[in-house]
């Protein structure tokens, strides 16, 4: 019996020490040696840097970037933009924070670039099969030519954030927290050096296009990408609000939010070279698209220089379908203010500004053909009253935006300007069927390069003739042909002709909040009134009036965008922008 | 097939009670009856049992026996108002799906894991499927010093089942029965389609638009003159039944001698649902019901001098179908919606109403199927025990090893079924709108969840006395592995990981010290691990001590007739609480997929991969310091009283890192830190009386009284500018909403306050109070940052449970009520918000807002669109949810010994037993804790028991 005990004990004991163990039984996740071993988690690793890229349709909880600027008023009333139109958006709440979201991207960026110096390729580098080394070789340069790639896209994320929040930390290692102390704003000028060069060392090593190599390239980084970038910065860098502190009141730290004093003439220069760097690049293939409609529906032509996509989706049209429509919420809404912007084409030379008080002007204001016809991008950016919506025959009808109509007021949600935006959304889209399609947010296309040569260009070299030339290109397009450029403009006449010409050209891309910016007009474009238009039909025609839609606030401290608080509070070393 | 089964049972039972002949044996008779609910001389705490006497830790307890005088198919309904400490909230109320959520002494931790460790006989495990008559006791280990032995997973307190065990007597056989019916306690009330076609008219005139109901409409729904174009419906008529039925039948057997002791039990309870038997009515469908078997076999045996075995087997098997759809939800949603006026049961050709907002729930239930599931769990356990006294005198050692395990596979049988909308024609023909479609019916055979552990323990015990010393201590290892895919088990576990084992190890020991039957000293701890942190932080300390004096044992006391029993108790200590939710093994950096970019000619997914949420390799469990004072006393000995005071410091809660981290570092994620802390503090007072054995009259009555509340002291929460939307300083669980200051009563009260952008608010409209604004400051406005704290939280503050009773001659009355105070109920269910998304209206409607009424309206203005401004989340809709309920009422009559001794029993007793009787409250429209879903049941049985 004893010994039978014993033996009980004995294996008792032995279960419980051989249960002792406290190990994980299963790693669950990748780690990151395996990540970086390998050459397809390392691309995936670069997908990631790309998909913190944000387009602009809905970004601001809802609504485009667009109706917190005069060209547009977003129809949702609780919607947080109205916040940046009502002036009480602050440190704590911002409805275009992309602080995080950018560093997040610019962190991952630089995870990146130290991952792709451990991919593994040993086991086609060492097969001394051709086949094996033509792998091994194509996948060393595709390795090697990532990093520009995430070097650019890191470069990107750093001018959105210094057109919003001027000199921010320049990080090219993924830091720690015990780095928090050492986080400081670099200056304007710094940052502004950083993405240049940055975009240089892209450009080298970027191909021109993917078209060579894989169709299932498209879409990534390219040399023309990183020019057209570091186009832009220069662009803003030699722009007023850059040089001119002056409105942040004594502000105890100018070089966060503008340049050292400088030769202007010289920044402007080095704007107009770099534009013309990438209008002179060689075997691009860039061109003018012929249509300016299709232009935004499209991801592969030969006007874009650089898109971010999504998988095929309605959602932007389901927010920005007129009311009436099914499943329309009307969304962003072009204002009176921007649709008043589109010239009257009088004849094939001559073009005069739109006047409420010429009652030719005022009766028709939508004409398109005839002496009062309207530059055709307003039809083809904005729906106006009974203009005809939709491409689906069951659902195509005109849009009456006329009091009592179908798509306006007292209609609950209907557009409070009288207008519903026609560019990007897909009027082919059948909602009641749940029909979707691929959209593509346009970074970068090549009249924007013509549009930042000519204005660069106006500031140092009035009158050289590339100013006409180029603004005239713009103007040119197929289906647009809008007279060219007068000559014999004083250099603020063609300023404003090409200040102009940006605003229409570039509707809702996203350009004019920090084009009014860099230019110091937002004071006018931002705030004061921002108006509709109120139709009335009588029988069978149509009156309009313009009306205040809207009272804005604009305040010298919105030139930039505050620091979030929850940053400063953590670290102090983090300086508030100015008057906020 | 169901009921032969029973049959069958009852035949067995009368065999055995027919063969077995009677006992003579005085003391073996079980606690039939029990009215005097006398203090136990044990009480079981961790891992032993000690004499309450000398307890000086905070534990509160109850006798299964005494848990027998209800009908309850979930075990948990039946502690309602029963210990003190424990708050027991209704959950749902369909058979099989009923559990209520448990907590100790209130909700001490925002992070997502507030539940009590569930010990069953030494073991981690479940005892909602339990029946009172295989349990022995229920005690809840409250403070530091009952629970530091459970380590990381005490922090909640620990909830001890044990069931009953053999004895040394000789063999008792117990049979009862009850027979009875449920009954839904509260319906929603909605109106009928006259009133609903009136009020919606009205509500359409409010909103500017044209009537749509005509005079003749309204005649047609008063007069039912045309049952099919003007239909008037009582859906919950056509698909739910008065009652229900129910049964149990139970059988036990227990006895024993010196070498072995053992109690066996089998059990059978169902109760068929409210809906009405469709499977009667279609082969398709199914009936409604729920049935469980249970079965127990404990057995103790004394292999040699020094050595003894027990194995304790429970089991039970649970089958429940329904049609449609194994829960039920999806039919009372539809029933709670459906307009009354929408469509007839059938369209005159006898096809199924249905329009396409609506499908028809007659139809559902007859013709669309049904499912099925069935539940198998065992939990299992086998222990050595062995005296080593050959040692020292007092030792002894055990080993132990558990098996616990539940699986429920589902069975469903799924079809559609088209419906019919009509309409008259032109001409008056009746033309028919087809909906859905027939299909034929489809099964699948769903794993719907399964839990497994395993766990071995070893014990080192000594007991001894040395003249006035008495010194007992214990030394046990555990360790466990738990495998759970049951989601309500851990709630907040990261779904992927479900399927992982939880690892536990620890250490633990107790060493308790009497002198002179005066002076308590207890020392206790464990160092315990778990797999799921760092290496380094896997393992942790959490040690307690308790102090206690028995005041009445000393000389100033001894002989005092008032004072029978005094004791003061005081107890500090550190537990912990694993439940920290999340992603398992946190500390470990994940790299996750991520959002996709879209690339290529063809526009495809291009798969990312970045830096998940940034790991926290510091990460460990939640801590708490709980501290503990209490005062035991008997008066006269007849009145117990109890009083313990309690504070709770539960702090290393895990909140992400928003005030410490910045986001200019691009994490992807910011960590999880241990870094909340919670503050919660209250008491317990028990008063207990029992008159002096006298006559033939017995009398007891038994109160107690808990009140907790919990503040948040730290939680990381991001800025707030609004005062009103700060957590710190504020309750668990607190509602964040807009206040209501009642209803606008003309044009010029709206335009001279605030209101919301962008909704029209007209006269009736609820006003709300302005207190926030983006700037942190009312703006006049009334939006998101008008929220602020209302009322309280859907748990009570305050619960008072009152067990009473009385014996006289062969008749006894027993009943618990419960009351709770400090809780608020949330109107939010579809019978208040008449019209919004196409649905019906409920009886509140009546009371709404009209020009006439507009004094006295308890209602805002109706809408027949959705209405953003009335039906936001505010204070209007919350109301005082306190109430006192009859838990349970039994009613009993034992027959007279000389009467049953003449059939060779020992007991026979009949009784009637009521359920969930009647509440009263605050709220007109239904149960306070179950305003939608499945409604709450009342059950009325009668049953008889006898034992032989």
């Amino acid at each position: 019996m004893k010994s039978k005990i014993h033996l009980l004990g004995g294996l008792a004991l032995f279960i419980l020490v051989s249960c002792q163990e406290l190990e994980r039984e299963i790693i669950t996740d990748l780690n990151k040696q395996q990540i970086e071993e390998s050459y397809t988690n390392v691309g995936n690793l670069l997908n990631a840097v790309y998909s913190e890229l944000q387009e602009g349709f809905q970004n601001i909880d809802g609504a485009m970037m667009a109706a917190a600027t005069d060209e547009a008023e977003f129809t949702n009333e609780t919607s947080t933009v109205q916040t940046f139109n009502n002036g009480s958006w602050n440190s704590i709440s911002n409805p275009n924070n992309i602080w995080g979201t950018h560093f997040r991207g610019i962190r991952r960026a630089n995870v990146f670039l130290v991952s792709t110096d451990e991919v593994n390729l040993d086991r086609f580098r060492l097969d001394p099969s051709p086949s094996q080394q033509l792998v091994y070789t194509t996948r060393l340069a595709e390795v090697k030519r990532w990093k520009y790639e995430a070097r650019f896209l890191r470069a990107f994320f750093y001018f959105e954030l210094i057109k919003r929040y001027g000199g921010v930390p320049i990080m090219t290692t993924a830091l720690t927290t015990d780095d928090i102390p050492s986080i400081k704003r670099n200056t304007l000028e710094e940052c502004i050096q950083f993405i240049t060069s940055e975009c240089d060392s892209a450009a080298t090593n970027l191909p021109l296009n993917y078209t060579a190599t894989n169709a299932a390239d498209l879409g990534r980084a390219t040399k023309g990408a990183a020019l057209a970038l570091k186009s832009r910065v220069l662009l803003y860098a030699a722009s007023e609000l850059f040089n001119n502190p002056s409105w942040a009141g004594g502000y105890p730290n100018p070089l966060l939010i503008s340049l050292p004093a400088g030769d202007r003439a010289a920044r402007w220069k080095a704007a107009a070279d770099a534009a013309k760097a990438l209008i002179d690049l060689p075997g691009t293939g860039y061109a003018l698209f012929n249509n300016y409609s299709t232009l935004f529906r499209a991801f592969n032509n030969n006007e874009i220089i650089f898109t971010r996509r999504n998988s095929a989706s309605n959602g932007f049209e389901a927010a920005n379908f007129p009311i009436g429509f099914d499943r329309g919420q009307s969304g962003t809404t072009p204002s009176q203010d921007l649709v008043d912007a589109y010239e009257i084409k009088v004849n094939a030379t001559t073009s005069i500004p739109f006047d409420w008080s010429n009652p030719n002007h005022a009766a028709n204001p939508y004409a398109t053909t005839g002496a009062t016809a309207r530059d055709p991008r307003l039809a083809l950016s904005i729906v106006t009253n009974n203009a005809s919506f939709s491409t689906v025959a069951s659902v195509k009808r005109n849009v009456e935006t006329f009091t009592g109509g179908r798509d306006a007021k007292p209609i609950a949600n209907a557009s409070k300007t009288g207008y519903y935006l026609r560019k990007y959304v897909n009027e082919g889209l059948n909602l009641q069927t749940n029909q979707t399609a691929a959209h593509s947010w346009i970074y970068f296309r090549l009249p924007e390069i013509w549009l930042n040569y000519a204005e660069a260009l106006n500031e140092y070299s009035p009158g050289n003739a590339d100013i006409k030339a180029f603004y005239d290109r713009v103007r040119n397009r197929p289906g647009v042909l809008m007279p060219l450029l007068p000559t014999g403009l004083s250099q603020a006449e063609v300023r404003e002709k090409i200040r102009n010409e940006r605003r229409i050209e570039f509707a809702f891309e996203d350009h004019r909040a920090w084009d009014v910016r860099r230019w110091m007009t937002a004071p006018t474009a931002l705030g004061g009134a921002v108006r509709g238009v109120e139709v009335t039909k009588t029988g069978t025609t149509f009156s309009y009036k313009p009306v205040v839609v809207e009272n804005r606030v604009f305040q010298p401290k919105m030139y930039f965008y505050p620091i979030p608080q929850g940053e400063i509070n953590i670290s102090s070393a983090l300086v508030q922008n100015p008057l906020w | 097939m169901k009921l032969q089964f029973y049959h069958k049972l009852l035949l067995v039972a009368l065999c055995i009670a027919g063969l077995s002949r009677p006992s003579v044996a005085q003391n073996a008779v079980d606690s039939v009856v029990v009215v005097n609910s006398d203090i136990p001389t044990t009480t079981q705490i961790g891992y032993a049992k000690q004499r309450s006497k000398i307890i000086s830790s905070a534990i509160s307890t109850v006798k299964g026996s005494e848990l027998q005088k209800t009908f309850n198919t979930n075990f948990a309904n039946t502690l309602y108002g029963r210990l003190s400490g424990l708050t027991v909230n209704q959950g749902g109320n369909e058979p099989g799906a009923n559990s209520p959520s448990l907590s100790g002494r209130g909700v001490n931790t925002y992070g997502p894991g507030n539940n009590l460790l569930i010990i069953v006989d030494g073991f981690l495990g479940d005892f909602t499927q339990f029946v009172p008559e295989e349990v022995d006791e229920i005690s809840l280990l409250k403070d530091a010093s009952a629970t530091a032995i459970y380590g990381s997973r005490a922090a909640n307190g620990v909830l001890l089942i044990t069931t009953k065990r053999g004895r040394e007597a000789p063999l008792t056989i117990n049979f009862s029965t009850q027979q009875g019916f449920t009954q839904a306690s509260s319906l929603p009330k909605f109106l009928d389609s006259y009133n609903y076609a009136t009020l919606y008219n009205e509500a359409l005139a409010n909103d500017g638009k044209p009537a749509l109901y005509t005079a003749e409409d309204l005649a047609a729904y008063q007069n039912g003159s045309d049952p099919y174009f003007r239909p008037n419906v009582n859906w919950f008529d056509e698909v739910l039944r008065e009652t229900a039925p129910v049964s149990n039948y139970n059988l036990s057997f227990r006895g024993g001698n010196e070498t072995a002791k053992y109690f066996v039990l089998l059990n059978s309870i169902s109760s068929q649902g409210l809906l009405k038997n469709f499977g009667d009515l279609d082969d398709e469908s199914s009936n409604s019901k729920y049935t469980r078997y249970n079965f127990r076999s404990n057995i103790d045996v004394k292999l040699t001098k020094r050595l003894s075995a027990t194995l304790l087997l429970g089991g039970t098997v649970e089958d429940k179908a329904n049609p449609a759809a194994l829960s039920s939800g999806g039919t009372f949603g539809l029933l709670a919606s459906l307009p009354p006026n929408a469509f007839p049961v059938r369209n005159p050709d006898g096809t199924f109403g249905g329009n396409s907002t609506y499908a028809n729930p007659y139809a559902n239930l007859l013709k669309t199927g049904y499912a099925e599931s069935n539940g198998r769990t065992l939990q299992s356990s086998f222990r050595l025990n062995y005296d080593l006294s050959a040692i020292t005198k007092g030792l002894s050692t055990a080993v132990a090893a558990s098996f616990n395990t539940y699986f429920s596979s589902g069975s469903n049988r799924v079809k559609t079924i088209e419906r019919f909308a009509i309409s008259k024609s032109v001409d008056g023909d009746t033309v028919y709108t087809k909906f859905g479609q027939t299909t034929s019916i489809v099964g699948s055979e769903p794993n719907l969840g399964q839990y497994r552990n395993y766990a071995i323990q070893a014990f080192l015990n000594y007991e001894r006395v040395f003249g006035k010393h008495e010194i007992s201590a214990l030394a046990m290892f555990n360790s466990d592995n738990s495998t759970i895919n049951k989601s309500d088990i851990f709630a907040g576990t990261d779904a992927a990981n479900l399927s992982l084992a939880y690892k536990n190890n620890a250490v633990a020991s107790r060493i308790t010290y009497v002198g002179n039957e005066k002076y308590i000293v207890e020392l206790s701890g464990s160092y315990m691990g778990s797999e799921n942190y760092a290496p380094e932080k896997r393992y942790g300390f959490f040690p307690a001590a308790s102090l206690g004096w028995i005041v009445s044992n000393e000389g100033f006391l001894k002989n005092s007739k008032a004072i029978s029993f005094l004791k003061i108790r005081g107890s500090y200590g550190l537990v912990g609480n694993d439940e920290i939710g999340g992603q398992r093994f946190m500390f470990d950096q994940r790299y996750p997929n991520v959002a996709s970019y879209y690339r290529g000619t063809n526009n495809n997914n291009a798969f990312s991969l970045a830096e998940g949420r940034l790991a926290n390799p510091d990460v460990t469990w939640e801590k708490e310091k709980k501290t503990n004072i209490g005062i035991e006393a008997t008066f006269f000995n007849q009145l117990d009283f109890s009083l313990d005071v309690f504070n709770q410091d539960r702090y290393d809660i895990l909140a992400v890192a928003n005030r410490s981290i910045p986001l200019v570092l691009g994490y992807t994620d910011l960590p999880f830190i241990n870094q909340g802390k919670v503050n919660n503090r209250g008491f317990e007072a028990v008063l207990r009386y029992r008159n002096k054995d006298q006559n033939d009259f017995h009398f007891f009555a038994e109160a107690n009284l808990f009140y907790a509340r919990n503040e948040i002291v730290y939680n990381a929460q991001t800025i707030q500018l609004n005062p009103g939307l700060v957590n710190e300083g504020r309750r668990i669980g607190q509602p964040y909403g807009l206040r209501a200051l009642g209803l606008f009563q003309n044009e010029a009260e709206i335009n001279a306050s605030p209101r919301p952008v962008g909704i029209a608010v007209l006269p009736g409209d609820i006003k709300y109070e302005d207190v926030g604004g983006p700037l942190g400051v009312p703006d006049g406005i009334i939006d998101g940052n008008d929220s602020q704290p209302i009322g309280n939280t859907g748990l009570p503050e305050l619960t008072l449970g009152l067990h009473s009773g009385f014996r006289y001659k062969g008749f006894d009355l027993d009943f618990v009520f419960q009351a709770i105070s400090g809780r608020t109920a949330y109107l939010g269910a579809s019978q208040f918000r008449p019209f919004q998304n196409n649905g019906q209206a409920g009886e509140i409607a009546l009371e709404r807002w009209t020009p006439a009424t507009a004094a006295t309206a308890t209602f805002p203005r109706l809408s027949a669109d959705n209405n953003l401004n009335n039906y936001r989340f505010s204070s209007f809709y919350q109301r005082d949810g306190s109430f006192i309920k009859l838990r349970s009422a039994e009613l009993g009559y034992a027959f007279p010994s000389t009467f049953i001794t003449k059939y060779k029993l020992q007991q026979a007793r009949v009784f009637l037993t009521g359920t969930n009787l009647f509440s009263l409250d605050h709220i007109e429209f239904g149960d306070p804790e179950a305003l939608s879903g499945y409604p709450p049941l009342r059950t009325i049985t009668l049953g008889a028991r006898v034992q032989f």
